[in-house]
């Protein structure tokens, strides 16, 4: 029916708009020539839904704009910074060098010779990709897990959250403290995993509880009515609802990967053979006496600042993105913008869906 | 009414806030030497407070079981046989007041008037009890001693099956022994020991000597988490000497925290800190540093199975590469030095040793990087550099892990720098921390190591007299530490081999046995034999480098004095022992005067 259809769009030259509409409302389940047409437009959608709306409505905050444009200080420390920066190593400049003393070293050196804003640079790239991998690890397990309990509810439902219960119900510190010392990773994907090994748990409850509402959205019901299948419901339906409450929580998982980092490295419990501000915090400390009169407290600071700075960024950004999560603010600011103009009534379900 | 009743509450609070003051004002001065109420109130007593690095509840005073043995309280609770001056480089009598050696014996007098703390005399067979213990517990005396006999009360005969090295044999049982196994308590377990060796051994081991029987000035009195309590003992000869009533030991787990106490006043005395110098120069003004020898300091024992590290190539490469003056710069220039020649001599005394031998000796650079000799001695033995690595025939990576304790922070600045170095050069170096304790427990007696950092020299005062650091480097290191050397004793994972090194003339090899040398040595009066195998092992250790020596410090005591505490100045000939704020109170040369 469809090949036919196009062929004799294409014999006459002519869009026949009126026939389409309704051989669309009269064949709605066979997709087969919309196909080409939907993954664009659905990308489209999905783009201005999920990715320019809640970008608009987060960069209106000024929260965001700081919080972007500090991670964006520390995507260059990291990726153009630590290539070339040259990397610490002792005696490649003066010892004992104070702050703003020469260029060789901006922020002195240690009392080995190491220059301090070397160490802290240097320290970024690792700390990126653990902050990464963290944060993707306990925000992935926490959507898979809360999903699908929230949505098949049941048997299902009462594993997964026992399931949470018992991740959530094990100290955190003292399990990771554990593993790291016993896998000693140094792969910082993997310590970034390790640090959220039960991170995930609270986050997961939530997820779920959000879940339980979505899935009784008539949108949703439709989709379970024609038969969808539960996977395609979850990625189509659901989880892209909850995108912004995601990459909330994805911040926020990723500001505990930088302050348990820190942590474990300045306890020594994570190998020291590699740059961390937490490892530059202990060597400040225990090395260079930085709390006993060793004239060393810039050495404490340098690496301060920096985690301070992460920390702030993440913050900020998780709290301008929150406002993405708030559909009246979502509404009034996306509504103005000239983009939604067209299609005001699936504006109109986006809020109720929230 | 409502003035009556808030009068009397407020009288009450008021008398609530000075009960309350007077018990936080007691918790609040033990931590200095102050004026601390004994339980009568008109009567106070002054008290001395001292750094301890252990959890005093956990200290026992066994010395024959490994676990948790003191490192200082026990050098006031038991008094030293005699204690070695370095300034004078004598031994002076204190609790054996006469010793007599008579080349195939030596004779021990115990001090006049010498008592334990439950009262008893302190007797010759007290101290038989403990050099008979010795023989089983592998003190090095027993390989020479027949028998040790009590002809009266107060004198101790040692008899040896040969004459031996009165230098050798002083030191052996006179440095560094206290009078600590009183018979009544340890009588048993040598009874055990000569029935059944095996058996006596594990109790020995076993044994946790918790309440102590005192033979010095001070006895044990209570003992927390935080505080060990000693009280002066009215009995021991010394006590006269002595005004001030308490010493007490606070815990201070790592360096920071003791070097924070002593600069606030909450501890009077640190038997031996690692202080560097910008710290140094911001301490108070009364508190007194006294340096001392220390005949032992940061080196790297290479484990000899590790495929690499089994080549001598690899280990002469290793301390080519090390930048010995760099490292001791980094670390803290004042307080370590950075020895002339990798041999198993102290610094101080190589040149001395080895004469006229020593320009044969390497000293593979003591302030630089002497990258070219090593690159030649790794192609040598086969290594090359693949994309900026060192690999072998079979192009495995030559990895470098190098252990270290990780409270120990001078010693994490020192490796830091090695593994720069030899990173530069082109060995994958690493830095791996383990708790002290651990390395102890784990990683010393199972050899779970590539390569890890002791100390590479005995320790004072043996280690100015050369036999006992080349013992401790080719036959038994004194840190129990399995390095699996060839020529090793077997309790350290060798099998007392041979070893072959390029003979120090210059052309072809000598082949010698360092175990049976250094015996030769021990037993030996005449002077040249001495000299000679002292340069000959000395050579082989330098050659065959089974430890690599990098840096030796300079022992840092302190004690505080000001208006508190009089004590003789830093360099002062009395103070030149280990350690001055155990021994000066014994020599009434540390009196408070506070007030």
């Amino acid at each position: 029916m469809k090949p036919t259809d196009s062929t004799s769009d294409a014999d006459t030259g002519q869009p026949t708009v009126v026939s389409d509409g309704p051989e669309d409302t009269f064949s709605f389940e066979t997709s087969g020539s919309t196909v080409e047409v939907t993954w664009s437009d659905r990308l489209q959608d999905f783009y201005e839904e999920f990715i320019y709306k809640p970008g608009l409505v987060a960069w209106d905050d000024r929260r965001t704009r700081i919080g972007a444009v500090i991670m964006f200080v520390y995507l260059l420390m990291g990726i153009p910074g630590a290539w070339f920066y040259p990397a610490p190593s002792t005696n490649q400049v003066k010892r004992g060098l104070g702050p703003f003393e020469t260029l060789d070293a901006p922020l002195g050196s240690t009392g080995s010779g190491e220059d301090v804003l070397g160490m802290v640079i240097h320290a970024t790239p690792e700390m990126l990709i653990m902050v990464v991998s963290g944060g993707i690890f306990a925000t992935s397990v926490a959507v898979l897990i809360g999903t699908v309990a929230g949505y098949k509810g049941g048997a299902v439902d009462r594993a997964l959250t026992s399931f949470s219960d018992v991740a959530m119900s094990i100290p955190g510190l003292p399990l990771v403290m554990v593993l790291a010392v016993v896998f000693r990773p140094r792969d910082p994907v993997l310590i970034g995993v390790l640090l959220t090994i039960n991170y995930w748990a609270g986050l997961g409850r939530s997820i779920r509880s959000q879940v339980l509402t979505l899935r009784e959205e008539s949108y949703v019901e439709a989709a379970r009515t024609m038969g969808v299948s539960t996977p395609r419901i979850l990625l189509k339906d659901v989880i892209p609802n909850l995108m912004p409450f995601v990459l909330v929580n994805f911040a926020n998982a990723a500001r505990y990967v930088v302050f348990a980092s820190v942590g474990l490295y300045y306890l020594g419990v994570l190998p020291s053979s590699v740059d961390n501000w937490g490892i530059q915090l202990e060597n400040a400390y225990s090395q260079e006496g930085a709390l006993v009169g060793g004239d060393a407290l810039y050495q404490l600071i340098a690496p301060m600042i920096a985690i301070m700075g992460i920390a702030l960024g993440l913050i900020l950004l998780a709290q301008g993105l929150d406002r993405v999560f708030n559909p009246r603010v979502r509404t009034r600011l996306a509504g103005e913008s000239e983009a939604t103009a067209e299609n005001e009534d699936r504006e109109t379900n986006t809020e109720v869906n929230i | 009414m409502v003035e009556y009743g808030d009068r009397n509450g407020e009288s009450l609070d008021r008398r609530r806030f000075l009960q309350l003051a007077g018990a936080a004002s007691t918790v609040t001065v033990a931590g200095c030497a102050n004026l601390v109420s004994n339980g009568n109130d008109d009567n106070e007593s002054p008290r001395h407070v001292s750094h301890v690095n252990q959890v005093p509840a956990d200290i026992q005073w066994n010395s024959s079981n490994p676990a948790n043995t003191p490192q200082i309280t026990n050098r006031v609770l038991f008094d030293p046989f005699v204690k070695y001056n370095f300034s004078t480089g004598k031994f002076i009598p204190y609790a054996i007041s006469e010793w007599n050696f008579g080349g195939d014996t030596f004779e021990l007098t115990v001090r006049d008037g010498l008592t334990w703390s439950n009262g008893d005399d302190v007797t010759a067979s007290d101290i038989a009890t403990q050099l008979r213990i010795g023989l089983y517990t592998g003190e090095p005396y027993a390989d020479f001693t027949e028998s040790i006999k009590t002809p009266d009360d107060s004198t101790v005969k040692l008899q040896f099956d040969s004459t031996v090295n009165e230098q050798i044999v002083t030191f052996q049982i006179l440095a560094d022994r206290f009078v600590h196994q009183k018979e009544s308590e340890f009588g048993t377990y040598l009874e055990t020991l000569q029935n059944d060796e095996q058996k006596g051994l594990k109790q020995l081991g076993d044994f946790a000597y918790q309440e102590p029987i005192a033979s010095g000035p001070f006895e044990h009195d209570s003992v927390g988490q935080e505080q060990l309590r000693l009280t002066l003992r009215d009995d021991h000869p010394d006590a006269e000497k002595i005004n001030f009533d308490e010493y007490v030991f606070e815990y201070r787990e790592s360096n920071q925290q003791a070097q924070q106490a002593l600069q606030n006043g909450a501890i009077d005395s640190v038997f031996s800190l690692f202080v560097q110098t910008d710290i140094l120069k911001n301490f108070p003004k009364k508190v007194t540093q006294i340096q001392t020898p220390s005949n032992w300091g940061y080196g790297l024992y290479p484990n000899h199975s590790d495929p690499h590290l089994g080549d001598r190539a690899v280990r002469q490469a290793i301390q080519y590469v090390i930048n010995r003056a760099q490292v001791r710069d980094n670390v803290s220039p004042d307080s370590k030095t950075a020895p002339e020649y990798p041999v198993g001599i102290a610094s101080d005394n190589q040149t001395e040793w080895l004469g006229d031998a020593v320009d044969d000796f390497d000293t593979y650079g003591v302030d630089s990087a002497k990258t070219k000799q090593a690159t030649t001695v790794l192609e040598e033995a086969g290594y090359q550099k693949q994309n900026g690595t060192w690999v072998d025939s079979d192009g495995k990576t030559v990895e470098l892990p190098i252990m270290v304790p990780s409270d120990w922070s001078d010693w994490n600045t020192a490796t830091d720098t090695v593994v720069d170095q030899l990173t530069q050069f082109g060995f994958q170096a690493t830095k791996e921390t383990r708790s002290y304790d651990a390395m102890l427990g784990n990683v010393f007696p199972n050899g779970n190591f590539v390569i890890v950092a002791a100390g590479w020299l005995y320790g004072a005062p043996q280690g100015s007299f050369p036999y006992f650091s080349l013992y401790h480097q080719l036959v038994k290191n004194n840190d129990s530490v399995t390095y699996n050397y060839p020529a090793a004793d077997s309790s350290r994972g060798g099998n007392r081999a041979d070893v072959t090194v390029p003979a120090r003339s210059g052309s072809g090899t000598m082949t010698v046995n360092p175990a049976e040398r250094l015996s030769e040595l021990a037993g030996s009066t005449d002077e040249s034999t001495v000299n000679e195998i002292t340069i000959e092992q000395a050579w082989v250790t330098n050659q065959d480098l089974p430890m690599l020596p990098v840096l030796e410090k300079v022992e840092q005591t302190f004690i505080t004095g000001g208006e508190e505490w009089d004590i003789p100045k830093p360099d002062a000939e009395v103070a030149q022992v280990q350690w001055a704020n155990t021994w000066l109170p014994r020599q009434g040369e540390m009196q408070y005067t506070g007030n």
